[in-house]
């Protein structure tokens, strides 16, 4: 299977990647050549800055250039499109303005190779997204930088390219450990109640949801700042059903859910996995507590790709580093982009 | 000659030591080898290999065991176009403490509330006490001391939700955080997940986020998802200077916007 054939379902993908140097640039090449060679009109933009010639921590790891087809579509700014040199007219400048200058959606005459650096904030890459569609972009690739997640959020994107990589841990254990519990969280379960679902979509605030259709609106500051103060509010109604967050759902206030509940299973729902910030624990470790982590939006995963090198320090085998992801997996495609048969390896 | 009536040329720039144009370099550097005739030679072959030339050893001691420490004198050929940089300069224009209080007082108008901290588990607060704080630093006051500010330091080792319920709390115009990144970039990720609450919280539009420490750029500051990163270097009028032209000019632009609608 290639890259592209993985990403086939979603019309706008995001990638992200599980840290610096995990190899998602090197994904976005491999998806950029794999489209071209279909004839597919692709749009780049970015959340936040990426695709810079050198690591912008250490100059002595070298960032694979992002080389775009002719007739391509990509984010970048005023600035940095005019230092590329490349030949491009520019249909929309948009109002967004950043450190490197004015964000403008810049359609190239000629291939080469162009800084995107999409706007900063998630809503208005939106935007940005939907610009490149209306310009004939069949497909838009949502660059997300370092280890940022929000590009995958399902308002932005159908579907969401991971990389992980060597870079994680020099343990290939626990690289498959951290990579699966990063999993776990991107794809969380959508509510499988419908009318759960239908009643937590409804809600503009957080709030405890009850057996009987009521709901008790939760303070801001307890959902941040004050968690424990959750703790009575859930002892005195046995009723409760599920716990809804509106905005970011962090760890602290899972804790607290748990602590409430003493085992007893209660469902925590949010979003989508973007806003949910886990600290050390995982989705795994909540559960085995009795509290679920469930989704009004889940985030489809396309595709998995493995880096065996972390620069500067250590290697592991690709053929094995992909396996052992895969095995971790099971359902999801895993690929190596520089490896020439990724079909080798039975997923 | 690059250089013209005793002024370096801008397009062949290099480093001066005894006179301009000699390309002298002084740098100190520890190797894990003995002290001795061996470590020396390890000196010279590493700094050629720098690209500098005619290194000269002027210090070298012994550390501990195993390592030695060196102080070299180089000379170096190559040379910076000063007119090909720049690009990612900040457009902010420089002012002062009152010509920022007094732009407030024209373009916006009403106090601007900013809330800073030390992030996390770093504790280094000398970056944004000298930002927030009234006394400031090197004479310049900090933006307490502002008539238009409204500055809000929590101190170090803040956790990045506390920092947030309490921006939301104050409805913070600006965001501060002062982050003693590493040279591995540990401290990273605890950057980019407040960005990331406040994507979650969808409040991203609302409120200006600002990172500073020592080895933060803009550069690396638009990488992470911030309006704006502040280095070594940078007085308290700078980040004021900032937060004032481009609340500006977001404002400006919403006003813009709602009367093409």
């Amino acid at each position: 299977m290639q890259i592209s054939d993985a990403i086939e379902p979603a019309a706008r993908v995001a990638l992200v990647g599980l840290a610096k140097n995990s190899g998602k640039t090197v994904a976005l090449g491999a998806i950029l050549g794999e489209l071209e060679a279909r004839g597919e009109t692709v749009g780049v933009t970015s959340l936040g800055r990426d695709g810079e010639s050198s690591d912008v921590l250490d100059d002595a790891i070298a960032k694979p250039p992002i080389r775009l087809p002719p007739m391509a579509l990509v984010a970048t700014t005023d600035t940095l499109l005019e230092r590329s040199g490349v030949r491009a007219e520019v249909p929309v400048r948009t109002e967004h303005r950043t450190p490197l200058g004015r964000v403008v959606v810049a359609r190239l005459l000629e291939r080469g190779t162009v800084e995107v650096a999409g706007p900063v904030a998630a809503q208005d890459v939106g935007e940005v997204v939907e610009t490149m569609r209306r310009l004939g972009a069949a497909r838009v690739l949502v660059d997300g930088s370092i280890d940022r997640r929000a590009g995958a959020s399902p308002r932005l994107a159908d579907g969401v390219v991971l990389s992980t990589g060597a870079v994680l841990s020099a343990d290939l254990d626990q690289l498959a450990r951290r990579t699966k519990a990063a999993v776990d969280l991107l794809t969380l379960g959508a509510v499988e109640d419908a009318r759960l679902r239908s009643r937590a979509a409804a809600l503009r605030t957080s709030a405890l949801l009850l057996d009987g259709g009521d709901a008790i609106p939760l303070d801001t500051s307890i959902v941040h700042d004050r968690v424990e103060g959750i703790v009575p509010l859930i002892r005195a109604r046995p009723d409760v059903c599920a716990v809804v967050v509106r905005g970011a759902l962090c760890e602290p206030l899972l804790e607290q859910v748990g602590r409430a509940r003493r085992g007893a299973p209660l469902t925590v729902i949010t979003g989508d996995a973007t806003r949910v910030f886990l600290g050390r624990g995982t989705c795994a470790r909540h559960r085995s507590r009795g509290v679920m982590l469930a989704v009004l939006a889940p985030i489809p995963l396309l595709a998995v790709t493995t880096n065996p090198i972390a620069p500067l320090r250590h290697r592991f085998d690709a053929g094995e580093l992909r396996a052992r992801i895969a095995a971790e997996l099971p359902g999801v495609p895993v690929l190596d982009v520089l490896l020439s048969a990724p079909s080798a390896v039975p997923v | 000659m690059s250089s013209v009536a005793g002024r370096a040329s801008l397009e062949a720039v290099r480093p001066y030591g005894d006179h301009l144009d000699d390309g002298l370099v002084q740098m100190s550097f520890t190797l894990p080898v003995d002290h001795g005739p061996l470590a020396r030679e390890a000196a010279l072959a590493l700094v050629t290999q720098m690209g500098l030339v005619r290194p000269e050893i002027v210090h070298a001691k012994s550390l501990t065991k195993g390592y030695t420490y060196f102080v070299v004198f180089a000379q170096c050929n190559h040379t910076v176009d000063c007119s090909q940089l720049g690009a990612t300069s900040s457009s902010t224009r420089a002012m002062s403490e009152e010509q920022v209080d007094a732009y407030i007082g024209e373009h916006i108008a009403r106090p601007l509330v900013v809330i800073g901290a030390s992030t996390g588990t770093d504790t280094h607060s000398v970056g944004i006490d000298s930002i927030l704080n009234l006394k400031g630093f090197d004479g310049r006051h900090g933006l307490e001391a502002y008539h238009w500010f409204r500055a809000h330091n929590l101190g170090s080792q803040v956790p990045n939700t506390a920092l947030l319920a309490k921006a939301f709390e104050l409805r913070a115009d600006a965001i501060l955080v002062s982050q003693t990144v590493t040279q591995q970039g540990l401290h990273l990720h605890n950057l980019t997940e407040l960005v990331e609450l406040v994507e979650a919280e969808g409040k991203r539009r609302d409120v200006l986020l600002i990172c500073g420490g020592p080895r933060i750029s803009d550069e690396l500051a638009k990488e992470l998802g911030f309006d704006a990163g502040f280095s070594k270097g940078t007085y308290p009028n700078d980040v004021a200077a900032f937060i004032a032209q481009e609340i500006a000019a977001r404002e400006g632009r919403s006003a813009d916007a709602s009367a093409a609608a």
